[in-house]
């Protein structure tokens, strides 16, 4: 029994099993119906990190040791001279203390100006006296400047917690980490509203607000998805003209949908930022691999006295194979991408690779056995859908191109001229931010307008941790001394790093303190009992917890605290090599240890760094999967360049563009390779399946052979290539940045993968005359020569 | 007849301040019944302060329990002479002698009658050798670093708030989280509601349970602005032989922070009374003469 014959047999048996296949599909649905209802909708941005590096595994123990997860800034500008009045003091008072009575609120983490730790030092010959620097407004106006000038004489909290215009002032808050995202965010943002007036502008930044916005946009991607629906259904008709033409695509790939959330939540999976575009993905692929069943379904019913059931028994036999490869390649793509240690990518794959996986079946199975039942089209329909002069005109011409030898020299000469070009593109991508603010969220976000605020006021709000380990205590000098030797290195070197904060400079402060404030003296003391007894008269300032950000309650782990004023790529590399150069060239101090990094800067190096080692490999493994498989199913290696080499053309073409608009390389982009190689890939497999059968059966010219190929395949690549690639392309309506830059590049990859497979996979196939083609064939175009 | 009646009132609000103000220094003063939540609180201060005796010495222990797996100590000498003289209130010097590295560590306080004068403090560092004046913590600044602030244990003074006495009361019972006995089940108690006077304050009211038969605040608890309870404080009062007399002493405080789940256990013992020590003792010399 040959393939042909075991393909016809299947779809018989398909045709045969109809009401069964029918029956069971209505079931497996019914059960995801079931399943999906309640899924949760929540952004978890520990989900988007690599939990597996070292640099988040030194973030999480920093979290355990000393909190710090939840935190918050709050920056309060006045639109008055200078924050120096009493309303904009009194707002400031009044937030601090409704922050202490939030449920869920660390009150030793609150710090600005109004906290109970913001102390103001006076130092005296005799000593020296400290005092809460704002407790209540200063009643008259030499009071006022008074405070004024303590404000600014105090390097704690000009331009850490006051900017250096005096126009506003930062309050950062702690939130218990249990505490949910949701919960914070909704606080906050009553927050504002209660404070914010004519004279009052507040900003709100930090990841829980970060994770708030997300996910307050998530609920708006069903909207989109919507527009998705209704951009898919204008295409539908456009392509087929008949309501059997538009249903069936949008009711098997929902049904596939269903299926792929529905084993989203049996796996524990909830809709975030990412996985939500997983039913988009489905969807569109799902209508993409429909289409061409439809397509070839109305062409088989051109045939003079084809019966319906005919037509569908020949249509599952030829789409058999190609199918089953499309939905394997882009499957298995996104399987493969569950190697990247993201959690919700790796959800997002997963859900995605099953529910592709789940497109054959609907598409190729339960829409055909839905198709048995249906009446025949009347004529009108079949004419109806041919009804694409332009389009078969479009695609009969690019046959030229194949066929003349000029017109295949400068087309290809083109696309070999991009792909150089593009080469200097590729060389110039960066990963990793290169701007301010959340590339979570576009530029000119809320949220990301604050964080900028935040940022350009207050000195440097990007935090980068390190974390020093001692198996005894901490507080030896020769131990602060590394400490501060460290910090002081990363400072000098490191030009955006604004800030260093550790135990080191408490230490140091009240050595100061102690000696009259002589700066000579604000240093770390030589004797250890002195510094034991600086850290006791510290701690018991200060209410259990207070201090945990610092030092450990048993002193043996310490946090290296740097301020960053940005979190570019470049900025983060800086300070890691700088770190990793210091602790090189002083590895051998006993009894302390440092691992770095942690903090915002930290878990960004972790992300970044991943991106670097997965994309390329994730690329080339894709690359394999498609070679092998298509030179598997063809018995040919040719056939596995034929398909690739289109494939490298356009994708080389979107990648040089994130050099050329300077886009850098994020999360947001890591599966765009997988995405773009696994659904490019199909539109080749259908043309490729189609020259393959019409070479096999037919005697015609290659001419004419290529016309066909293109007017019937070719055209419902085309039509496919356009429903996927602006279902994605709907994406850009969203709030979120990560899914709108997604979409675009998505939709521009898929765009240019079905360009180059209608116009460059011929050229090859004309320039190549591969034998798995060709055949016999070749031998007689030889003679004819 | 209108006119004297008048009088009369008057010079009753007149007295009655000035009795409960009248509370002498070294004299013992015992709860009555009938007693207005004023003349309660005043007893309560004055046997906060120990101002019934002359000096007092004890050994103070301080046990933060951070986890139940991890407790952290800290151990004191006090010694505290009530003065009642020249508008100080009482001298005091605290000397730690636990971490052992940060042994000898002393702080000199002098506490004055009026309520408007800070304290002075003095700090000995002795791996420097120095002596420095430091300001006094504030009043809700954390005392010794733990739950309690600074006025719960010493600086809160009767002026600082409105009393009003909301009833008598059988006391339930407190259940120690350090040692988990039972204390003070169905004590007599006074129910007394204490109000801040200062605005903001990090507490709204108070409710204290003041001990009938030992002039004590055994148990207190703090609520906050939205009206939450946030925090808890016990105190075990004994009535302790000195002499021929019994004077009521704190020999345990427990302080629970309900929000952080924390607690601190402050533990006293070697308490004596009346050891005649001398005013010298409380000078910066003195402090100076690392003894410890």
């Amino acid at each position: 029994m040959d393939t042909q014959d075991l393909k016809y047999r299947i779809a018989r048996g398909i045709i045969h099993l109809r009401v069964y296949i029918i029956l069971i599909f209505i079931l497996i649905s019914l059960f995801f119906l079931s399943v999906v209802r309640n899924i949760k909708v929540e952004t978890n941005l520990k989900d988007f990190l690599p939990q597996r590096h070292h640099f988040i595994q030194v973030q999480n123990k920093l979290t355990e040791i000393f909190g710090g997860l939840n935190q918050v800034s709050i920056a309060i500008e006045t639109k008055k001279k200078d924050i120096f009045n009493k309303d904009f003091l009194n707002k400031v008072i009044s937030i601090t203390e409704d922050l202490y009575l939030v449920d869920g609120v660390n009150p030793s983490r609150v710090t600005s100006l109004a906290s109970r730790h913001t102390k103001y030092v006076r130092v005296t010959k005799e000593g020296f006296f400290v005092e809460r620097l704002l407790r209540e407004v200063p009643r008259t106006v030499r009071d006022m400047e008074k405070f004024k000038r303590e404000v600014i004489a105090n390097p704690n909290v000009y331009v850490r917690m006051v900017s250096p215009d005096l126009k506003s002032t930062l309050i950062q808050v702690d939130f218990n980490s249990d505490v949910s995202t949701r919960y914070i965010f909704k606080i906050l943002r009553d927050l504002k509203r209660k404070y914010e007036d004519d004279y009052t502008k507040i900003y709100i930044a930090g990841r829980p607000i970060l994770e708030g916005w997300l996910n307050f946009y998530l609920p708006q991607m069903f909207k989109i998805l919507g527009m998705s629906i209704v951009v898919i259904f204008i295409i539908l008709y456009l392509t087929f003209r008949s309501k059997r033409g538009v249903i069936l695509p949008l009711l098997d790939s929902s049904m596939a949908t269903l299926w792929g959330i529905g084993t989203m939540k049996l796996l524990g999976l909830r809709l975030d930022p990412s996985t939500i575009l997983v039913p988009f993905i489905i969807l569109s692929l799902g209508i993409s691999h429909s289409v061409h069943t439809m397509k070839r379904y109305y062409e088989e019913m051109k045939i003079p006295g084809m019966k319906s059931k005919h037509a569908i028994v020949n249509t599952m036999t030829h789409l058999f194979l190609p199918g089953l490869a499309c939905v394997l390649t882009d499957g298995l793509g996104f399987l493969s991408l569950t190697i990247i240690p993201i959690f919700t990518i790796r959800g997002m794959a997963l859900a995605s690779g099953l529910g592709i996986l789940a497109n054959f079946f609907t598409s190729f199975m339960f829409t055909p056995a839905l198709l048995s039942f249906m009446h025949k089209p009347k004529i009108l329909d079949i004419k109806r859908e041919e009804q694409h002069l332009w389009v078969d005109k479009f695609l009969g011409k690019l046959s030229i191109l194949s066929i003349s030898k000029k017109a295949r020299t400068i087309t290809l000469s083109i696309f070999v001229f991009f792909s150089i070009i593009s080469i200097f593109g590729i060389k110039r991508i960066t990963v990793g931010d290169s701007r301010e603010g959340s590339s979570y969220l576009r530029r000119k976000s809320p949220y990301n307008i604050s964080e900028s605020f935040i940022n350009s006021h207050f000195g440097g709000t990007n935090s980068y941790y390190i974390l020093a380990q001692s198996k005894n205590s901490i507080l030896k000098s020769y131990k602060l001394k590394a400490i501060d030797s460290l910090q002081n290195y990363l400072l000098k070197n490191t030009p955006q790093a604004g800030y260093a904060n550790s135990i080191v400079n408490a230490v140091k402060s009240l050595n100061f303190f102690m000696f009259a404030g002589d700066r000579n003296y604000y240093r770390i003391p030589e004797a250890d009992r002195t510094i034991s007894e600086y850290w006791f008269l510290y701690s018991i300032s200060g209410f259990p917890g207070d201090f945990d950000y610092l030092i450990s309650r048993d002193n043996r782990k310490a946090n290296i605290k740097i301020d960053l004023k940005d979190h570019k790529a470049s900025t983060i590399n800086l300070i890691v090599a700088n770190t990793k150069k210091w602790i090189e060239k002083h590895k051998d101090i006993k009894d302390l240890k440092f691992s770095y990094a942690g903090g915002d800067s930290g878990i960004l190096y972790a992300v970044n760094d991943i991106i670097k080692k997965i994309l390329i490999p994730n690329v080339l493994f894709i690359t394999l999967l498609i070679f092998l498989y298509v030179s598997f199913s063809y018995r040919s290696f040719v056939a596995g360049w034929l398909l690739l080499v289109p494939l490298i053309f356009s994708n080389l073409i979107v990648f040089s563009l994130f050099g050329f608009l300077r886009t850098s390389i994020t999360t947001a982009t890591l599966p765009l390779a997988a995405l773009s190689e696994g659904l490019g890939i199909n539109y080749g497999i259908y043309i490729i399946a189609r020259m393959y059968e019409e070479m096999k059966n037919k005697r015609a010219s290659y001419k004419n052979i290529l016309k066909k190929v293109l007017t019937t395949s070719g055209k419902a690549v085309f039509f496919s290539g356009f429903i996927v690639s602006l279902g994605v392309l709907v994406w850009v309506f969203s709030n979120i940045l990560l899914q709108a830059s997604l979409g675009f590049n998505l939709c521009m990859a898929l765009l240019l993968n079905m360009f180059t497979s209608i116009i460059v996979l011929p050229i090859m196939v004309w320039g190549i005359k591969p034998k798995f083609l060709f055949g016999r064939v070749k031998d007689r175009f030889k003679k004819r020569r | 007849m209108k006119k004297g009646i008048f009088l009369i009132i008057c010079l009753f609000f007149l007295i009655l301040p000035s009795e409960v103000e009248s509370l002498e220094y070294h004299r013992l003063y015992n709860l009555k019944e009938g007693m207005n939540a004023d003349e309660i609180m005043k007893t309560v201060y004055h046997n906060k302060y120990s101002l019934f005796c002359k000096d007092i010495t004890l050994k103070g222990k301080v046990i933060y329990i951070d986890s139940p797996n991890f407790f952290r100590k800290r151990k004191y000498i006090k010694y505290r002479m009530i003065s009642g003289k020249d508008g100080i209130a009482y001298k005091e010097i605290t000397t730690f002698t636990y971490p052992t590295e940060v042994k000898g560590l002393s702080l000199l306080v002098w506490s004055y009658e009026s309520p408007q004068k800070k304290q002075d403090v003095w700090l000995w560092v002795p791996s420097l050798k120095k002596v420095r004046k430091i300001s006094p913590s504030q009043n809700d600044d954390a005392f010794m670093g733990s739950d309690f602030t600074v006025e719960e244990v010493s600086t809160r003074k009767f002026e600082d708030e409105t009393y009003r006495l909301i009833g008598e009361k059988s006391f339930a019972g407190y259940k120690s989280k350090y040692t988990g006995k039972d204390f003070f089940k169905g004590r007599s108690c006074f129910v007394i509601e204490a109000v801040p006077k200062k605005k903001n304050w990090y507490y709204a009211k108070r409710i204290i349970w003041v001990d009938k038969e030992t002039g004590g605040n055994i148990y207190e608890e703090y609520y906050d602005r939205k009206g939450r309870l946030f925090k808890t404080i016990f105190r075990k009062w004994e009535l302790l032989d000195a002499g021929d007399k019994k004077y009521p002493t704190q020999t345990t405080l427990e302080v629970t922070n309900l929000i952080s789940k924390h607690s601190t256990v402050i533990l006293m013992d070697n308490i004596r009374y009346d050891q005649n020590l001398s005013s010298g003792l409380f000078t910066v010399k003195t402090l100076m003469r690392s003894r410890w």
